[in-house]
């Protein structure tokens, strides 16, 4: 099994011990996000041919420059995707978009304990992680989705 | 630079209004607040509640999905106003529990 696959595995068990506990329900967030960072990234590493060097690529990619790529996606001035399948659009910006949430509720169920993280929250970002694995196949074969996955490793200039 | 959205809160308050009026019967409240995520970036944060119905774990991501993209398409919080938008969501019971009055 792949170490995404093991991360969402981890982060449904977690989220759904009872009772709850914010130490469960912050670690199921943060593998939430962690499968879908990993995912992300062993996506976009498969189109290297050099199999063992995967994981080494892999390192290259580092968080800030993936949300900041996955925010200007979302800018429909910047990307209006003009004669791209309006489906296909869709289910790439839930990826990016999704992303972006699970990015900022990670920082929040690891460092942030002013507050409680409430238990429907912390399921809907580990369900929302599942979705995303569940619709990048759907669109990994489109170039829009390529060239995504490229934009998640060079820096914005 | 100074986001949009700092400038004229009015008018994007007006907007957050228009759309949470879009929202369907599954809403009880929707709140919001402005300031930097995690990285520093200007973003509105919204907060919603849920009815306990619509927060069951076979619809959550359903309905939290056309909420959120409800209110992203109807705001256009990035090339309108400069702000990332982050969505928080709590069923109604959980609401009840915390006495949270910035979501009542």
């Amino acid at each position: 099994m792949a170490y995404h696959d093991d991360l969402l595995n981890q982060a449904l068990h977690l989220v759904h011990v009872a009772p709850s506990t914010q130490a469960s329900l912050r670690r199921s967030v943060s593998s939430a996000y962690y499968a879908v960072f990993h995912f992300l990234i062993a996506e976009a590493t498969s189109n290297w041919n050099n199999v063992t060097l995967r994981a080494a690529l892999g390192r290259a990619y580092d968080h800030d420059t993936m949300k900041r790529a996955s925010n200007r996606l979302l800018n429909t001035r910047d990307f209006p995707f003009t004669g791209e399948d309006p489906q296909v659009v869709a289910s790439l910006r839930f990826v990016a978009l999704t992303f972006t949430q699970l990015q900022e509720h990670r920082q929040f169920a690891d460092y942030n304990l002013t507050e409680d993280l409430d238990p429907t929250d912390a399921l809907n970002q580990v369900r929302s992680a599942e979705k995303i694995l569940h619709t990048w196949p759907s669109i990994r074969s489109y170039q829009i989705a390529q060239e995504y996955l490229v934009s998640l490793v060079v820096k914005h200039r | 630079m100074v986001p949009s959205g700092f400038v004229h809160q009015a008018q994007l308050d007006a907007e957050i209004k228009s759309a949470v009026g879009k929202l369907g019967p599954e809403v009880v409240h929707v709140a919001y607040h402005l300031g930097a995520d995690s990285t520093g970036d200007p973003s509105i944060f919204f907060r919603v509640v849920l009815t306990d119905a619509a927060a069951r774990e076979e619809t959550l991501t359903e309905t939290t999905g056309r909420i959120a993209t409800t209110l992203f398409n109807e705001v256009r919080p990035i090339e309108n106003w400069g702000l990332h938008p982050y969505f928080n969501f709590r069923s109604q019971a959980e609401q009840q529990r915390r006495k949270d009055p910035e979501r009542a």
